[in-house]
């Protein structure tokens, strides 16, 4: 009986042992993620701005100024900014390496060091806004533009989240 | 012949000699007409399907769809609570449906201060001071402010306590009414006062339309979106300062009984004469003293009343399909002949044009604005004043309009200052907002606020909502001065200056008045 008790031990310490190491496996960012906390960071540009933040002494581009139909909402500067992306092999935007996908969550409290507004300059282009910073042609963000690809569908219905 | 002569030379003396403003001045001081514009409760009258009135720009068009209307006994004019005043008295034709600040000066040495429109209720700094003392009517004399009075902690509309984010107290009291022991917050029945100016009750069709961006839920904040109490629709909330009353018809009942101090609310019959004469007025400049007849054939298709009466509701114009004020081209560049006054007449129109393309299309960066740069487009965005002014034909938002620009809240209100060598001393009151540790902090301004007015905040309790105001439009301008809520930019200008200090846009000089030329046309 005795016996079997501690046979029935191991076999739970050894899928303990299993199922915790699977989970630190999949819990381990690979290679190309990035996660971290830090300033945003917005540039100038002469069509609209795009938001970018550094870590580790490199710089990430996040994502462009569009409006709020967007699927990207850019964080607030006097905040600093939860980025959970993954690095893309697209070419430098801006000046940062590209996170896609890419999610950005301001932290409430505000950060008065996070104030960085970089000017406009020539070597840093956002050729693919979908409209203008000031007044739009007509349409949403979302819209795609004339012969441009098809709107990723909407989600509806129960959907099951995981947190962590 | 000699009135026209002397209007042209006016023009030109405004164009090439003066800044716009002092010509405004001027003109205004120098029209003995502009007393006799008063409509005074229970005056018996017509008030015809077309008119207009002198402002200090040119002259005010007011359109009436219904046709000329006959003032006796109609209720819009009728003194109908126990004050003397009647809907007029602070919706006046002339100053666009609303109240300018030169009107009430006006009445005031006429009346001797007598005038309903100084009732103690809300017409007085604090209803306990003494009438008849100017002193005691400072902010309705100084800015044209009316006392907004409303209950603390907040009440929703069946009555229940609002939990509120925040605790408040009074900082500075320069009408004694927030630390009054009857009337204030520590006050048997806690009251804050705060003092706003009237918005204007025309082009009401804008202002009251919900057929866009507006649902079961506000999009700015996420709160559920208030409904008409008779129909159950949702509506736009846009039509006060902070958003409290969601149609005309109770807002019409909530003035009857606080402003004209009604002892019971109008019957229904009484509301619907008042609402259908709201709902048929138009308010628009319709001759600019610089740029001539704004309703001429082929003018901007913006300008004037019967623009407004013809226009869409509901739409977005901040694109380059709708526009918010459709001005088209046709005064984009104009011929000079030589003739002094039509050069001169010519190159305001070209101002005008270039003055909506500054509103329409000069980015600047709006940074730490409340409902705005939290509402997905991040803090700053690089946009226009269109952007937040986007509704076609107003200028308004599109959907609920409460936003904190700084117009209340320190440190962008504009402040008197305090100095031992200060001549004038502060005249609004301010108040200290600290917002509860189990709420996350404003975004912006932290968890202690210091503002003038807590706008939306005090109806919804919300930390967010603090000096969030309901933005106005833009139709009237001309007619209706100071602006903002609590009338702290005198001008045209001083509210162009506010901006540009607010938002470090860094307005040329001409880019300053250009945009006042094209505001003062609408």
């Amino acid at each position: 009986m005795s016996k079997r008790i501690e046979h029935h031990r191991l076999i739970a310490l050894a899928a303990a042992v299993a199922w915790v190491a699977g989970t630190a496996l999949a819990e381990t960012p690979g290679a190309a993620q990035r996660n971290f906390v830090s300033c945003p960071i917005v540039r100038d540009t002469k069509t609209v701005p795009c938001w970018l933040a550094e870590h580790d002494g490199e710089l990430y581009y996040l994502g462009i100024q569009t409006d709020v139909s967007a699927e990207f909402h850019p964080p607030y500067l006097g905040h600093r900014v939860l980025v959970e992306g993954t690095l893309s092999d697209a070419p430098r935007i801006c000046g940062g390496l590209v996170l896609d996908p890419v999610r950005v969550s301001p932290l409430p409290e505000l950060d008065g060091t996070c104030n960085t507004i970089l000017p406009a300059e020539d070597r840093y282009t956002v050729p693919f806004a979908p409209r203008p910073p000031g007044p739009s042609g007509g349409r949403l963000a979302f819209d795609p533009p004339p012969g441009g690809a098809p709107p990723k569908p909407v989600r509806s219905g129960p959907q099951d989240f995981t947190t962590k | 012949m000699l009135g026209r002569a002397i209007i042209h030379n006016l023009v030109v003396f405004a164009v090439t000699v003066l800044p716009t403003v002092a010509v405004a001045q001027t003109s205004a001081q120098e029209d003995p007409a502009r007393a006799a514009q008063w409509w005074a409760p229970g005056q018996a009258g017509t008030l015809p399907a077309s008119t207009s009135y002198a402002d200090d720009y040119g002259r005010l068009g007011i359109l009436n769809t219904g046709g000329s209307v006959d003032t006796r006994n109609h209720p819009f004019f009728t003194p109908i609570g126990t004050n003397g005043r009647a809907c007029v008295t602070c919706h006046q034709p002339a100053d666009a449906m609303s109240l300018s600040v030169e009107d009430v000066r006006r009445r005031w040495d006429a009346t001797g201060g007598r005038d309903p429109l100084f009732a103690a209720i809300d017409g007085q700094n604090c209803p306990d001071l003494p009438p008849q003392d100017p002193a005691s009517h400072s902010l309705l004399l100084d800015r044209g402010l009316i006392r907004v009075f409303l209950p603390w902690p907040p009440r929703a509309r069946d009555g229940s306590i609002v939990e509120p984010e925040f605790t408040i107290e009074v900082v500075r009291d320069p009408t004694g009414c927030n630390t009054s022991a009857k009337y204030g917050l520590q006050s048997p029945e806690p009251t804050i006062s705060v003092y706003r100016r009237p918005r204007p009750a025309a082009n009401l069709k804008y202002v009251t339309a919900s057929d866009f961006g507006v649902g079961p839920f506000n999009i700015k904040d996420g709160q559920p979106a208030a409904r008409d109490p008779d129909t159950g629709k949702f509506v736009n909330q846009n039509m006060m300062a902070d958003a409290r009353e969601p149609t005309l018809k109770t807002q019409a009942i909530s003035a009857a009984l606080t402003h004209l101090q009604a002892p019971k609310p109008p019957g229904e019959a009484v509301l619907e004469r008042i609402i259908d004469f709201e709902r048929q007025i138009y308010a628009a400049q319709s001759v600019s003293l610089g740029a001539g007849d704004l309703t001429e054939p082929g003018h901007p298709p913006a300008l004037g009343p019967q623009a407004l009466a013809d226009g869409r509701t509901s739409v977005l114009g901040n694109n380059i399909t709708n526009y918010v004020f459709p001005m088209g081209d046709v005064w984009q560049s104009l011929p000079r002949t030589g003739d002094r006054d039509s050069d001169a007449r010519n190159a305001f129109r070209e101002s005008v044009a270039r003055g909506h393309d500054v509103f329409f299309f000069r980015t600047f960066w709006i940074k730490d604005a409340m409902h705005l740069n939290t509402v997905g487009l991040g803090n700053p965005v690089k946009r226009t004043c269109s952007t937040c002014h986007g509704m076609h034909m107003t200028g308004m938002d599109t959907a609920n309009g409460w936003m904190d620009i700084g117009t209340t809240n320190l440190p962008w209100a504009v402040e008197t200052p305090v100095s031992p060598w200060a001549k004038q001393a502060p005249e609004m009151p301010l108040f200290k907002l600290t917002c509860n540790r189990a709420h996350a902090p404003h975004p912006f301004l932290g968890r202690v606020i210091y503002t003038q007015d807590p706008g939306r905040a005090l109806i919804t309790g919300r930390c967010n909502d603090i000096g969030t105001i309901v933005m106005q439009q833009f139709r009237g301008l001309a007619a209706r001065a100071p602006y903002f809520s609590n009338g702290s930019a005198r001008t045209l200008r001083e509210l162009v200056d506010f901006y540009d200090r607010r938002f470090n846009i860094q307005y040329s000089e001409r880019e300053k008045e250009d945009l006042v030329n094209f505001l003062s046309t609408l």
